[in-house]
């Protein structure tokens, strides 16, 4: 005998395709909230630089807070070949609130308190590397910071900190120490940042 | 299925972003430099990230020997040669030694010590602070960093010993 197949009429798995919407809308909650902290410039994040890499019990900084005056320098890839870049990340002073890494970033840009360093700066002699554009704003930004520290009087020495690459010239961080150093006892040591 | 597919897909997307998030950052302090003239127990010459010249106290014994051997006082160049080959050491020996300085600084906290390190302008900071992080946690260890070249040590440099001292001047 021969016994007709009863057809049951398919219907949408609603609990399945329910997971399915929850787990892509996860996917791209999460990938969104990472993209918002992509850079305004060209080149790298602020966060995305090869800091030296150490394995010692070195003190740790209090996670994206800026509390001193901080020079960053990173590759510059805008024009074609590849360029140490610049920048002076500032803190608040007073009673404002502290800043992050990435805000005192973005108003570094917006201020244009960057600049480049040409291609060929490690063959200028002394006095032409300390009048390049770079190495006045750094001398500016750390007499600034000094007068404004002075101002108000937060206690202690003024601390300036230097966020580098790691495979950057160790010119560019021996000036930033020697303009440091010409303060005398004001400035007895910098900060280098490392990640551990 | 399905489910379990997306699920997977998620993890590993999710723990590939986590790896690229900032890592920690820690602080290394670097003494700002002092216009005057000092003294030094120990100047490590970067020359390169595997090569570096260590000139301590044994370097007064080592040109002493050699002036004793020629019956004669060394030459400039004859004095920068012989440190030059005698105190040349690589990176493993090097971190050795600032090891074992480093157990020497903490067994007399008494005595106070002063290393120099010198590094090539052109050099990456990096194996200037591969070495300052080895020395900062010792409390009567003392570090500066200047920028300077082992072509300045070659040609530049006058050396002399005074008494118990060995002095290097730079041009």
């Amino acid at each position: 005998m021969a016994f007709r197949r009863s057809e049951t009429p398919r219907t949408l798995e609603l609990t399945s395709l329910i997971d399915i919407v929850f787990l892509l809308l996860i996917f791209f909650l999460v990938s969104f909230a990472f993209s918002l902290s992509a850079d305004v410039s060209s080149s790298r994040t602020y966060s995305e630089l090869d800091l030296p890499r150490t394995n010692t019990s070195l003190p740790v900084l209090r996670e994206d807070g800026l509390e001193n005056l901080l020079v960053q320098i990173m590759p510059d890839s805008s024009e074609g070949r590849t360029r140490r870049k610049v920048l002076i990340l500032w803190p608040s002073f007073g009673d404002t609130a502290m800043v992050s890494l990435g805000q005192a970033f973005e108003k570094a840009v917006q201020d244009s308190a960057f600049a480049l360093f040409p291609a060929d700066f490690l063959a200028l002699p002394e006095e032409e590397f300390a009048a390049l554009p770079p190495c006045t704003l750094i001398t500016d930004a750390i007499s600034r910071y000094i007068a404004t520290e002075r101002l108000y009087r937060r206690g202690g020495h003024p601390i300036i900190e230097v966020r580098a690459e790691e495979n950057t010239e160790f010119k560019i961080l021996n000036f930033i120490l020697e303009v440091c150093g010409s303060y005398q006892d004001e400035i007895p040591q910098i900060i280098i940042r490392t990640s551990l | 299925m399905i489910d379990l597919i997306f699920i997977l897909l998620i993890f590993f997307i999710i723990s590939s972003v986590m790896i690229k998030l900032t890592r920690a950052e820690a602080k290394l302090y670097i003494p700002t430099p002092k216009n005057e003239p000092g003294e030094a127990q120990i100047l490590i010459q970067i020359i390169d990230q595997d090569r570096y010249l260590w000139i301590d106290h044994s370097a007064i014994d080592t040109l002493n020997q050699r002036s004793y051997k020629l019956r004669r006082p060394l030459r400039q160049e004859e004095k920068v040669d012989l440190l030059l080959r005698r105190m040349t050491i690589n990176s493993e020996e090097l971190k050795r030694r600032l090891t074992g300085l480093r157990e020497v600084a903490l067994a007399r906290p008494n005595s106070g010590y002063f290393i120099l390190i010198r590094c090539p302008e052109e050099k990456p900071y990096f194996y200037a602070t591969n070495i300052i992080e080895k020395l900062v946690d010792t409390p009567n260890l003392e570090y500066g960093c200047v920028a300077g070249s082992i072509d300045e040590i070659r040609t530049n440099s006058r050396i002399e010993i005074e008494g118990n001292v060995i002095q290097i001047d730079f041009d």
